[in-house]
């Protein structure tokens, strides 16, 4: 997957939705640690929202999960 | 002159990522001991660009771990000063780098130069448990991303190719996403399994795959 598929409006905008929604459906007891910071759940939606450097990583990550899941690619690893 | 079998580890300690990967690594270090290799642990401030580059001059080791912040083109130690960069001579050791996107440019150009890299082509992330961040060892969450990391490492101390130690790690970080997608998995695991899966796609073994270290 290209580094910059989140590259026009309509993708951004889907991709921030469906992101926020996921991590809103995550535990309370968990945090995520990608490059130096740990980020909760609130943190991580606020980045998200302003689809920053950590929140474009946070979702090109669902993103990719879920397609890879639609098209099988994550299975082919199994 | 070079020291047989050695292994230099950095450990930065900065922040809480690189407090977990220094503690996970503690247990590299030590199986490294019991190979009977000669470890360089170049923890906490001792990840510095000088210490690690007059180690790697001194011992001549088979083996470099690196846990530090990455990009493309740059590994870093305490206080994400770069220890390896384009410019770096690093030769022909087998490195592992536990660093967010230095498989994409880095690790290709170190391969051209002699290097065997297994490291990530995309950020590195863990899941962990925010109640057990004094406690890095004890958090079950991060240990399901350290446990197949440091598989890579213990793998080639045991004398397999780093073909074989890329593919292990793989594999058990398979079976872990597996779980994670069955229906018996936790609500936090299933919440992790994104982050196994960037981890597993993106994780890349540029130069010998046939290359060891023991």
């Amino acid at each position: 997957m290209e580094r910059d598929f989140l590259n026009t409006p309509e993708m951004l905008e889907l991709a921030r939705k469906l992101t926020v929604a996921r991590i809103k459906a995550m535990p309370d007891t968990l945090a995520i640690s990608v490059g130096s910071q740990e980020y909760d759940k609130d943190q991580l939606i606020g980045h998200v929202e302003k689809a920053d450097s950590v929140g474009r990583t946070v979702m090109e990550m669902q993103v990719e999960f879920l397609r890879d899941l639609a098209n099988g690619t994550v299975y082919e690893y199994a | 002159m070079s020291t047989p079998n050695a292994i230099v580890v950095t450990r930065p300690n900065h922040d809480l990522m690189m407090t977990y990967l220094a503690a996970w690594s503690e247990e590299v270090v030590q199986f490294a001991k019991s190979k009977g290799m000669h470890e360089c642990d170049l923890n906490g401030p001792r990840a510095s660009r000088a210490t690690f580059e007059s180690y790697i001059a001194k011992h001549d080791p088979a083996l470099v771990v690196l846990n530090g912040h990455g990009d493309t083109m740059t590994i870093c130690g305490q206080e994400n000063e770069a220890l390896l960069d384009m410019s770096s001579a690093i030769g022909n050791r087998v490195i592992y780098a536990r660093s967010c996107d230095a498989g994409e440019t880095l690790g290709p150009h170190l391969a051209t130069q002699g290097a065997t890299f297994i490291g990530y082509a995309r950020a590195f992330g863990i899941m962990h448990q925010p109640a057990k961040t004094a406690h890095p060892l004890d958090d079950d969450m991060a240990a399901l991303f350290l446990r197949p990391s440091n598989l890579v490492i213990t793998t080639l101390l045991k004398g397999h190719t780093a073909k074989e130690a890329y593919d292990r790690s793989r594999e058990v970080m398979s079976k872990t996403l597996n779980r994670m997608l069955s229906s018996v998995a936790t609500d936090e695991e299933r919440a992790a399994a994104p982050v196994m899966w960037r981890n597993m796609k993106w994780q890349v073994l540029c130069g010998d795959p046939t290359a060891t270290v023991a």
